[in-house]
């Protein structure tokens, strides 16, 4: 189950390769001559994103097993285990992520002209949705190597961890949702307001997060 | 294995809510939490267990002391909320202040 796990990302990021591979020769039938007719720039095009993708979890994942505790105990404890899944969730869905925007940048590249229309809302709705879901897992995280709010306090502070991610969380997810849903609605002519709006409710969301994180933590 | 559907069965029971609601503000001992309540630590044992299994509750071992943390993600905690609005007709919801958690955790003691 948890190797399951964890082969999940090197299927994402392994189908991103995949579908480089079949884009980079039919890029040059798309592009007979200009900019994407060397080889360089092509496979810069079509290999960047896997190659991120890769990276990011190469890193990530050697973050995590170093700042595991030594020892085939420490190894085989379910705490360990709980805290890494939830971090290997939210890794999958960043890769997720960087490979749905590969997909959509190929098939533009490729000149798939069905897509034109919505391939510049899919981006802002896909990173919506990222937001809802890394924010919909913040709270399960614990102190780690790899990802979250890493200051001096919050990794000293197991406690301060928890109520910081927890309310962070909910923040992360109010954002994504604002984003998921202006990447469907926002059009030229309601742009000038979004931004003010978005403001506003980030600034009251703030102070509304502020204030119950001070009666958790009765500063 | 931790499904939604083992989630919202733990989170149907009133007991189990009010353990959650008291996890808001830190990490508990078994006994601490039985404590608080008029059930026997048996009984917040098995409450405990079915947290635990469906994901809702995490535990820390430190030295000889087991404590057990909140573990629900922002839709868990959104669907608690819920529920006990619902089971209480929207007079008593989930707070994450401490006072407002102790007193609501006190309160079958004082009934």
């Amino acid at each position: 189950m948890k190797r399951r796990r964890d082969m999940r990302h090197v299927v994402v990021f392994a189908a991103g390769f995949l579908t480089s591979s079949l884009a980079y020769g039919k890029l040059s039938a798309a592009y007979p001559s200009g900019y994407l007719e060397a080889p360089g720039p092509k496979a810069l095009v079509t290999f960047l994103l896997p190659t991120a993708a890769a990276v990011i979890y190469l890193l990530v994942r050697s973050l995590v097993i170093a700042s595991w505790p030594a020892g085939p105990a420490a190894w085989a404890s379910t705490e360990t285990h709980d805290a890494d899944d939830v971090v290997s969730d939210i890794l999958f869905w960043i890769l997720l992520f960087v490979m749905s925007i590969h997909g959509l940048v190929l098939a533009v590249l490729l000149r798939a002209e069905w897509i034109y229309p919505w391939a510049g809302r899919a981006v802002v709705v896909l990173l919506g949705m990222l937001l809802i879901t890394v924010g919909n897992l913040r709270p399960r995280t614990r102190p780690n190597a790899a990802l979250g709010i890493r200051t001096a306090r919050t990794l000293a502070d197991r406690r301060l961890w928890m109520s910081t991610h927890r309310i962070g969380g909910y923040v992360v997810v109010v954002v994504g949702i604002v984003t998921a849903v202006s990447g469907v609605f926002v059009t030229r002519a309601n742009m000038p307001v979004l931004p003010a709006l978005v403001g506003l409710g980030g600034g009251l969301l703030t102070m509304v997060c502020y204030r119950r994180f001070a009666a958790i933590q009765e500063f | 294995m931790k499904t939604s559907n083992s989630a919202f069965r733990a989170l149907a029971d009133g007991t189990r809510r009010k353990i959650l609601t008291m996890l808001r503000t830190g990490p508990r001992t078994s006994g601490e939490i039985a404590a608080k309540f008029d059930s026997s630590w048996p009984t917040i044992s098995r409450h405990l267990a079915v947290l635990r299994e469906a994901g809702l509750v995490s535990t820390e071992r430190r030295g000889q002391e087991i404590y057990y943390e909140l573990n629900t993600s922002v839709f868990q905690d959104l669907a608690q909320y819920l529920m006990e609005w619902g089971a209480t007709g929207g007079t008593e919801v989930p707070a994450p202040s401490r006072r407002t958690a102790a007193r609501r955790v006190d309160k079958p003691q004082e009934a």
